[in-house]
């Protein structure tokens, strides 16, 4: 049997960056993961820029479309469907060893090396005092590790009117990347507009983003390719594997892949770790003296409820209702983009009726660009031919708002683990979730207005779209914090309730989700876990 | 009619041209794989929508309403991303430099031609072809 000093489960955000955490301080850390990485897509993807490619690749519809054409979705109303084959690794497996069964719920989990940071869209946000507290975060704490986290990963953008709700508050940011054609008469019409829309809660400003403008010594800075959807060849856009890369590197951690951990037992002062090896589907088992869950939150659930044979008991489960808008900016009708540009992070809109900070909504302003047509052509009631043409003509016009709203507990919204032979690990994780009357009431309000401001900002809406529950790929609150000890909860500095040596550092513990975006939250937290583990 | 013919066929609707063989057995693959099933009930209408371009418009418009994931539709729409992403194609999808006014005559026509063949395409369906437009 193998035998560790502290295992971190899980090589996604939260797991790389807790990893390097304890591997800052001196421990002996070991990462454990699903192992999934992408074996042909990402060495295939040239370097040059998305239109030199279009017009000149003649392999370019392997990574396009896939060989399978798996890139080439049609009915599928799964989270995930759509993504590129580049990113198609993210999924691979999950189905078979992390079933999920809801006719209501319908996450995206991942089995992947660097987790769902693959596939991450780079928004940085810092939850308010406000915020932390309704979650059971310490402000003082979290402040100083996202600035940790920040100088580690590297986050461009501004301190603007936006400022405030997204990364104001860091130092040593890196200047925002250019801003797009297609986003400079938004910004234009937010200036002459900015005492009305301020009044009615609206702030426009550019997005934190994980991207880098600046060189470092083992990164580059953004290239403009405007291929950041298809490939990370320059490595300007942060990812967890970079992490996990720099860390095996320099030989600060171990890394076993390729190993879904099951559950945990305490004895003796030992953490027993319950594993299968994916490739053989032969079960292993490692000792440790301390255990960090990284595994997301379902995941993390699984194991916790297996570990305390919590079978058919709900639990709880947070996840960010997610609209998206399509809106025509007339400004841009008849025009092309620019080339060389990114599209990442232009552009976010907030909402905050009071100005406390305490339910902020926030809508992500992207461009359609670096995108194929067919995928927007189907979403039209036209025919192909005629809707080819038609949409040729509109997509430079096409401005997308993506709506995060904020989350709380409900009755209905809860995960249990059930007990089923028929599946590899002898569970499978169920769930219900529907939004309250007056939850539902409060987003169609809350979408109203963001129509109007959109109106004002020179975007026409032409409809809203709410994804299926799930679609955010926001998820938190499983195990909450709680300092009254039971079990199935966690202290406030992240050890699990009823164990020793055993930690979460994912968002399992937060007692609500703003609408911001939560991956560097959730790094910062793992940093503030991992940072007081002592041995 | 083989795969590959079928998939001329819709080159000349989708594009106004016809495809390459190299395209042409592209499509065929995605048929193979993906499995757009064309049923009993609707051969008759595939048949119709193959006889030339403007049937396959009317068809392919009227299904876009009636029953937008209809496997015919799924046969073009495998055709129109293979086409999209081969470079001697790219520029029927990259958007153009018209120019407001310009841009906004070619919308309405557009607009006006999707429309008629929406309508026409409709009352030939619902008339002739009822059995294959049921889900």
């Amino acid at each position: 049997m193998q035998e560790f000093d502290v295992v971190v489960v899980g090589s996604g955000a939260t797991g790389a960056i807790g990893a390097k955490t304890l591997a800052e301080k001196g421990k002996n850390v070991t990462v454990i993961d699903g192992g999934q990485t992408d074996e042909k897509y990402n060495s295939i993807t040239p370097t040059t820029d998305w239109l030199t490619l279009r017009k000149s690749d003649e392999n370019q519809h392997r990574y396009f479309l896939g060989d399978h054409f798996e890139g080439i979705a049609w009915k599928e109303a799964k989270v995930g469907s759509q993504l590129t084959p580049a990113r198609n690794y993210l999924r691979a497996r999950v189905e078979e060893y992390l079933p999920f069964q809801s006719s209501s719920l319908f996450p995206f989990e991942s089995l992947a090396v660097g987790g769902l940071g693959g596939g991450w869209g780079l928004g940085c946000f810092m939850f308010s005092e406000a915020e932390l507290s309704k979650c059971g975060l310490p402000y003082a704490e979290m402040l100083q590790s996202y600035q940790t986290v920040s100088d580690w990963i590297g986050i461009s953008g501004l301190n603007d009117d936006a400022g405030v709700y997204s990364v104001g508050k860091l130092n040593r940011l890196l200047p925002p990347p250019s801003l797009e054609k297609a986003m400079q008469p938004i910004f234009k019409k937010y200036a002459l507009k900015k005492r009305q829309l301020q009044n009615k809660g609206f702030y426009l400003g550019r997005s934190g983003i994980a991207l880098l403008t600046e060189e470092r010594k083992d990164r580059n800075s953004v290239r403009n390719t405007d291929m950041e959807y298809w490939n990370d060849h320059d490595r300007s856009s942060y990812r967890s594997w970079m992490t996990l890369e720099e860390l095996n590197t320099s030989g600060k951690i171990s890394h076993i892949k390729g190993c879904l951990v099951l559950s945990f037992e305490e004895n003796d002062g030992k953490v027993f770790i319950n594993a299968l090896d994916i490739s053989t589907n032969q079960k292993v088992v490692f000792k440790c003296n301390k255990l960090i869950l990284c595994a997301g939150v379902l995941s993390t659930a699984r194991i916790v409820l297996r570990s305390f044979h919590s079978y058919n008991q709900k639990i709880p489960f947070l996840c960010n209702p997610y609209s998206y808008m399509p809106t025509l900016q007339w400004n841009m009708f008849g025009k092309t983009h620019e080339d060389r540009k990114s599209g990442i992070g232009q552009a976010i809109l907030f909402h905050d009726a009071d100005g406390s900070q305490s339910d902020v909504a926030q809508a992500a302003l992207f461009s359609y660009r670096q995108l194929l047509l067919f995928k927007l052509v189907k979403e039209s009631p036209l025919g192909f031919a005629s809707g080819r043409k038609i949409m040729q003509l509109l997509y430079p016009a096409f401005v997308v708002a993506g709506i995060h709203h904020t989350e709380e507990r409900g009755k209905e919204k809860y995960v249990e683990l059930l007990q089923d032979p028929n599946q590899r690990t002898g569970d499978v994780l169920a769930g219900l979730y529907k939004l309250s009357s007056d939850e539902e009431v409060k987003i169609a309000r809350r979408e109203a207005l963001y129509k109007k401001a959109l109106i004002q900002l020179g975007c026409l809406p032409l409809r809203s779209i709410r994804t299926p529950h799930g679609g955010s790929i926001h998820y938190a609150g499983t195990l909450p914090y709680s300092s009254k000890g039971e079990l199935l909860t966690l202290k406030p500095n992240g050890k699990m309730n009823g164990t020793d040596n055993v930690w979460i550092a994912d968002g399992s513990g937060f007692n609500y989700l703003p609408a911001k975006g939560l991956t560097f939250t959730l790094m910062a937290n793992a940093h503030r876990v991992c940072s007081q583990i002592n041995s | 009619m083989t795969t590959t013919s079928e998939a001329e066929r819709i080159s000349m609707y989708l594009i106004g041209s016809a495809c390459s063989e190299k395209i042409a057995n592209r499509y065929a693959e995605a048929v193979n794989i993906k499995k757009p099933t064309i049923s009993r009930n609707d051969e008759a209408l595939w048949h119709f929508a193959l006889r030339g371009t403007f049937n396959m418009a009317i068809t392919d418009s009227a299904l876009a309403l009636l029953n937008p994931y209809h496997p015919i539709r799924h046969r073009i729409y495998l055709m129109l991303a293979i086409l999209e992403a081969d470079v001697a194609f790219t520029h029927k999808f990259i958007a153009r430099e018209h120019g407001f006014f310009k841009a906004f005559v070619l919308l309405a026509y557009s607009g006006l031609v999707a429309f008629v063949q929406s309508i026409i395409g409709l009352c030939v369906l619902k008339l002739a072809f009822k059995k294959s437009i049921r889900d």
